[in-house]
């Protein structure tokens, strides 16, 4: 059986325990898929699974914890549910509230990267064949390859059918073909650049941001949405202006908010507007982490983020050197 | 539709610089290495064309952004102040203003401009230029603007500008109207006001009547416009939709049709009609300055009052107003939907709500 249909199966199956179920919807829009909201077992067969399904649907995880009375069901692939562990070691919400319906999963088509073959040329159709997939914009058509148009963070992926925790699991039906590859080597290449290159790259990038926070609300683990310094007037931290060095500012917090938090599901970059890179910065604030406190964001409940518990003596912060 | 003049694809370089020299041209433009399509001005192209060979002019894509921050920038100084105080009369404060210099630039043409999102700068024409209070700060920029329009031959899985009284070669409100044909673009209308602009390049057009093949496929367009209203809103009138929508302003429909929004502003910043904006002081020591930017209504601090009581506090009823905002208050207030059908909010959404839908469900529910 198919991964979709057991997971429609599981969900009928469970659903009448729940307040509502989370899962992906089919999209209009070639390339995507969106978040489909059920609370019934007639509703199920509305929910779909398959290699477009990017989002991380935690990102509804805290919000609606806090609204809904009952428990709540999220369809979660592997590495989404790094999020939700993340959530519960901040112990945000009790691990009961939400049921953690784990997809195994081989790897997500990043339609950005679909979109930087075709130059910005909109896709009208797109359909995976195999293990191609078979794009038409309105000039031209394509089949790619579909090991090369992975989310980054597959490349890196090693719990695709293992989640560190789960209520329910339903297996991947596709095989996976992934190289792996060295997670933190663009990261390497992009430091070889001088300080001003990289300034001068950023400076372009962020010049394009139109300060929609679409980045800030689709992060799970952003939960201060609506207590954002940047909205407030007194003291006035953050100006409304819309221009590169505001957008920079801003990035500049939501990294320090996110060091050590961050699971890197890459969902700032994929909803981005302006198409700026913004998972790099924060790849870059997870490897400086894992660099100083051996922590790596959303692996157990139990270990406890660096940056919201205190140590006398850190084994890898040489103090007298600092300065 | 009937061609008027043709012009050569060889020759629109040449157009496009003899018109640079009365207007300030701007064009939708591809950014193949960010994978953007915005709107940006001559001059600034051809600097960057020569620097890299990323950019190139693309037409038949739709910008990533509407043009109206051309019109109606995403942050706009009003001006500078300073207070000035002499520490022998520390009672006495004086303030000082300065306003930035007014744009007495050229008159702008938008080169390349889709029929829909002239139907967008249209619709904020009436609202920062009609009735008894006008802004000046936009009228200054859009004062004898024009439009040169090319006609939308290949709309995407999101556009819907026929659902909302559009239509993908309607060239009432441009100045020039041009089709694409294979080698060049056949020029349909020429108003009074760009007859001139015309006129400068009479020697590079050449008259030719529409090809059989591109009468056909606007007769291919108005079946898919037909198609399209069937699909949504189960052809209902937009001038229907006030009533419908008042009719449903109460139901818990609007709870489920916004349960996947994640509140952000990306749809309202992309949209070519919405038009809020916000006015603040920045001001550091003695010196600051007044400025407006755009504001979104998506996000909770848009209503928030300073007793704390916030009448939108709940993403629904925030989205409630805005489809209320484009599809009742502003056609009873201006009698037409403030939406244009150009999909953007569709396509940028990052949790995938899509309009029609929402709209599609609310009116279905009112009619019930």
């Amino acid at each position: 059986m198919k991964t979709q249909e057991k997971l429609r199966d599981k969900i009928k199956e469970i659903i009448g325990n729940l307040e509502i179920v989370i899962g992906y919807g089919a999209s209009n829009l070639p390339l995507k898929v969106n978040a489909e909201f059920i609370k019934s077992a007639d509703e199920a067969n509305d929910l779909i699974f398959n290699r477009f399904c990017i989002n991380n649907l935690a990102a509804y995880a805290y919000s609606l914890a806090k609204e809904v009375k009952g428990n709540i069901g999220i369809v979660l692939k592997p590495c989404d549910i790094k999020s939700i562990v993340q959530l519960l070691s901040e112990e945000l919400f009790d691990r009961e509230k939400i049921k953690m319906i784990a997809v195994g999963c081989r790897g997500v088509v990043d339609y950005k990267k679909i979109q930087k073959y075709t130059g910005g040329a909109r896709v009208i159709s797109a359909i995976i064949e195999d293990d191609k997939i078979k794009v038409s914009t309105i000039d031209e058509k394509f089949d790619l390859d579909i090991k090369d148009y992975y989310a980054d963070k597959c490349y890196w992926c090693d719990i695709y059918d293992k989640p560190s925790i789960y209520d329910e699991f339903i297996e991947s039906e596709f095989k996976p073909d992934i190289e792996p590859r060295e997670k933190f080597e663009d990261i390497e290449n992009f430091e070889k650049m001088s300080t001003e290159e990289i300034m001068a790259y950023w400076e372009k990038q962020f010049d394009e941001c139109i300060r929609c926070y679409a980045c800030r609300n689709v992060c799970p683990m952003e939960i201060c949405r609506e207590r954002c310094i940047t909205h407030l007037d007194e003291p006035n931290w953050q100006s409304q202006k819309i221009n590169a060095k505001e957008a920079e500012f801003f990035q500049m917090i939501r990294v320090i908010h996110l060091a050590g938090r961050c699971t890197e599901c890459g969902e700032c970059e994929r909803v981005c507007p302006a198409n700026i890179p913004l998972a790099k910065l924060m790849k870059k604030s997870g490897q400086i982490i894992e660099r100083l406190f051996d922590y790596r964001a959303g692996e157990t409940i139990e270990a406890k983020p660096p940056l919201l518990t205190f140590k006398d003596v850190e084994k890898n912060i040489k103090e007298d050197k600092l300065v | 539709m009937k061609a008027i003049s043709f012009i050569h694809k060889n020759n629109l370089d040449q157009w496009l610089n003899k018109l640079s020299s009365k207007f300030r041209i701007y064009l939708p433009v591809q950014d193949t290495e960010r994978s953007i399509i915005d709107f940006m001005d001559w001059e600034s192209y051809k600097n960057k064309t020569e620097e890299k060979d990323t950019f190139i002019i693309n037409f038949t894509e739709k910008t990533k952004k509407s043009p109206k921050d051309i019109f109606f920038p995403s942050t706009e100084k009003f001006f500078d102040f300073e207070y000035k105080k002499d520490i022998n009369t520390p009672q006495e404060i004086d303030l000082e203003l300065k306003t930035p210099d007014k744009d007495t630039g050229k008159p702008k043409i938008i080169f390349g401009i889709k029929p829909c999102d002239i139907a967008g700068i249209k619709r904020l024409d009436k609202i920062f230029g009609e009735g008894d209070k006008t802004d000046s700060y936009y009228l200054d920029k859009r004062k004898d603007s024009l439009f040169i329009s090319i006609g939308c031959s290949n709309p995407y899985p999101d556009c819907f500008c026929t659902l909302v009284g559009g239509h993908p070669f309607d060239f009432e409100n441009a100045d020039i109207g041009m089709i694409e044909v294979d080698d060049g673009y056949a020029i349909v209308k020429i108003s009074e006001e760009a007859k001139k602009a015309a006129d400068e390049v009479k020697d590079l057009m050449s008259e030719k009547d529409l090809p059989e093949d591109i009468k056909k496929k606007l007769d291919d367009m108005e079946a898919r416009a037909v198609k399209m209203i069937q699909k949504y809103w189960g052809g209902t009138d937009i001038k229907e939709f006030p009533g419908l929508m008042d009719k449903s302003f109460n139901s818990d429909v609007w709870e489920k049709v916004t349960a996947k929004c994640i509140s952000c502003g990306a749809c309202t910043y992309v949209c070519p009609t919405c038009f809020c904006f916000n006015i603040r002081d920045e001001q550091k020591d003695l010196k600051g300055e007044r400025y407006r930017c755009w504001d979104y209504c998506m996000n909770s601090y848009y209503t928030l009052e300073a007793s704390g009581h916030n009448p939108r506090a709940d993403k629904s009823k925030r989205y409630r107003n805005k489809v209320n905002c484009k599809y009742n208050y502003n056609i009873k207030r201006n009698g037409s939907a403030y939406c244009i059908g150009c999909g953007r909010c569709i396509e940028v959404c990052p949790a995938g709500v899509d309009i029609r839908e929402v709209v599609n469900t609310v009116i279905e529910s009112a009619k019930k």
